[in-house]
């Protein structure tokens, strides 16, 4: 721990060497604002960049849960917590701060530091806040000390009320985790932390012990990752989301042999297989490229999949040949 | 419904942090705020219980006339109020509007600064906003953080109950439980009895009685008139505070919310901020930092968000309070 500790140091120090080149806010170089014109231009950096980063926050529901996110690209791609998304290419809905309701999927995750990733599924174009590209620490310019601003669904969406911003100062910076004094609750998990220039900065993780220290992950984490996250790779061991045991994916067939196949002879409503128009009578030939001669062939290629897996068909309707693609659900 | 925020404690590296008085409520950054300190030090009255406050209160005129929460007075043996140096023992609860849980007092004192009202609580969401913390005899501190939401309604249910549920019959309201030890049970009302008036009012619906509730303080006894066996009768019911009658266990955001107010919804308009109040620093002003009272601080919430009732509302309940002074 002690020599983890002295490279996160020498990492920091790289990192404040180079940041100079961006524009900060005069307050942050100050110990405290000393006047009543220091807390103004807190205020005034804060409202200059609040309307963008609140029309890029979003609502996400899965099943009962409420969390948050950032869109981060005009596409639709939106950051969150790991916690929040709990698994990799799960349905689930985005709501914009208006209300309209779009579907989204879950991309990839890391378990281990609470980064997650999720794509709106719309060609619409959305609002959103842009974010360094490169791998590249030097541009984030927040330090301990630094005023800084969230955004969150607090207690989840209140189209009255809107998402809750709050202000408060960056009290701990770690490679894996900062930390400020912005107040968080359920709710908040996944929203955005930006800095005075209206930087997104980092993805709210989780509440402290005490009011006013939360914990944020910060954007170098997703940075770190980024490919993986977006091809929808499950990283990690836990414990911010827990991977599906392989044998739990379920696409609700039943099948019979046949020559050349699988005969479905029952298909179950509402689950995957039925969503993506199996029907009965179906010759199941082949799933993601292998082909199915036997129902020992199916079963063994079920049992190394799970929940979230994503799987193409190919099966046989009236002599033609067709495929299907779908993501495996909890049996 | 659950919401997402994980508890998960995390090893922390040993990085210098910032100073807890450099925080946004720490010591330093709040002398930035002594104006307005000041400002607050004169407009506002520490509500006590005995010797320990447990509230603030906002000084409305300078003969003596204070604004308070309401629900905080309830049940409370040993009322006294202190503005500024002086400390006030005789005092009168004048009236009390039960919808914005705001009681009127009247101490015997001349020559009180009032709050500065504000034109309009239409500030920009990010504006800094100032109340009262925690203080001391000798000492006022000050409570900052900013608009964070728009003005919003804040629905719930009624805060006072009788201690009764209804059967689902249309256009009746016939009672299937009885809730053992609440103001219906004492006052002897049984299932199977039909309410017919409440505070002299006929009620047909679920919904009209509500609507009538809300408009009593938990501790106000109600002539309620049913029918029993073909019978009219009548009893005095008092009402209970909601969390009294029913046990209701706490959600998840409530577990790591602290100290929060016992009413903290059912209001009609409320300003929103993230200044970190406990139950016992509501019910004082909310201050612009030109020192001006944008909205009077009703609730805390939970451990993100506090309610301020907007200062055209505020005026208004004022106004309709000081009717039954004369």
């Amino acid at each position: 721990m002690r020599l983890l500790a002295k490279l996160t140091v020498c990492v920091l120090i790289a990192t404040l060497a180079t940041t100079s080149a961006v524009e900060r806010l005069y307050v942050n170089d100050k110990k405290v604002p000393e006047s009543s014109e220091d807390l103004l231009a807190i205020q005034a950096s804060l409202q200059k960049h609040l309307a963008e980063a609140r029309a890029a926050t979003v609502c996400i529901k899965m099943g009962q849960g409420s969390g948050t996110g950032v869109i981060v690209s005009e596409n639709g791609l939106v950051l969150t917590a790991a916690h929040v998304i709990s698994g990799v290419l799960k349905e689930m809905k985005v709501i914009m701060e208006d209300g309209t309701e779009y579907e989204a999927r879950s991309l990839g995750l890391n378990s281990e530091n609470d980064a997650g990733m999720l794509q709106i599924l719309s060609d619409e174009k959305f609002p959103f806040v842009a974010y360094e590209h490169q791998n590249d620490a030097s541009r984030s310019s927040t330090r301990v000390g630094d005023w800084v601003f969230a955004i969150g669904h607090s207690g989840g969406f209140d189209k009255a009320r809107g998402s809750v911003v709050r202000l408060g100062r960056m009290v701990k910076v770690s490679e894996a985790t900062v930390y400020s004094d912005c107040t968080l609750i359920g709710g908040d998990s996944g929203g955005p932390l930006f800095d005075m220039n209206g930087n997104l900065v980092a993805i709210h993780s989780r509440v402290g012990g005490r009011i006013a220290q939360n914990m944020h992950v910060p954007l170098q984490v997703f940075h770190n990752d980024w490919p993986m996250l977006e091809k929808g790779a499950f990283i990690g061991d836990g414990p911010f989301a827990e991977k599906p045991k392989p044998g739990s994916g379920f696409m609700g067939v039943a099948v019979e042999e046949r020559s050349g196949g699988l005969e479905v002879v029952q298909v179950e409503p509402n689950y995957p297989a039925a969503d993506a128009g199996i029907q009965i009578g179906d010759v199941l030939v082949s799933m993601n490229s292998v082909a199915l001669k036997s129902k020992a062939n199916l079963k063994s290629r079920m049992e190394k999949l799970a929940e979230g897996d994503h799987v193409k068909l190919e099966f046989s309707r009236d002599g033609k040949l067709k495929s299907v693609e779908l993501n495996l659900v909890k049996r | 419904m659950v919401m997402l925020l994980s508890c998960t404690q995390v090893m922390i590296w040993a990085q210098p942090s910032l100073a807890v008085d450099e925080r946004t409520n720490g010591k330093e950054v709040r002398a930035a705020f002594s104006e307005q300190r000041a400002a607050l030090q004169k407009c506002s009255a520490v509500i006590y219980d005995g010797w320990r406050s447990f509230n603030y209160g906002v000084v409305v005129r300078e003969d003596g006339y204070i604004l308070a929460k309401a629900s905080e007075l309830e049940g409370r043996g040993d009322l006294s109020v202190r503005v500024g140096d002086t400390k006030y023992s005789e005092l009168k609860v004048v009236a009390t509007d039960p919808r914005w849980d705001v009681a009127l007092l009247k101490l015997e004192a001349t020559g009180l600064s009032p709050v500065v009202w504000a034109d309009s609580s239409d500030l920009e969401q990010g504006s800094w906003v100032v109340a009262n913390g925690a203080s001391s005899r000798s000492l006022r501190r000050v409570n900052v953080g900013i608009i964070s939401a728009k003005p919003h309604e804040v629905k719930g249910r009624a805060p006072a109950v009788i201690g009764v549920s209804f059967r689902p019959i249309k256009d009746s309201l016939q009672i299937h439980v009885v809730t053992p030890e609440t103001g219906a049970d004492r006052a002897g009302l049984k299932a199977g009895d039909v309410i017919k008036k409440f505070g002299g009012d006929e009620v047909t619906s679920r919904e009209g009685l509500i609507e009538r509730v809300r408009d009593f303080m938990a501790g106000d006894k109600v002539a309620i008139e049913f029918e029993r066996d073909g019978e009219l009768l009548q009893a005095d019911v008092e009402l209970m505070p909601r969390d009294e009658a029913y046990k209701e266990k706490k959600s998840r955001n409530d577990e790591m919310s602290g100290d929060y107010s016992k009413r903290r919804d059912s209001f009609p308009r409320v300003l929103q901020t993230d200044i970190p109040f406990s139950a016992r620093t509501i019910g004082g002003p909310l201050l612009k930092l030109d020192g001006e009272c944008v909205g009077m601080n009703i609730a805390r919430a939970n451990r993100a968000e506090s309610f301020a009732i907007p200062v055209e509302d505020l005026r208004q309940v004022l106004a309709e309070l000081m009717k039954s002074v004369h």
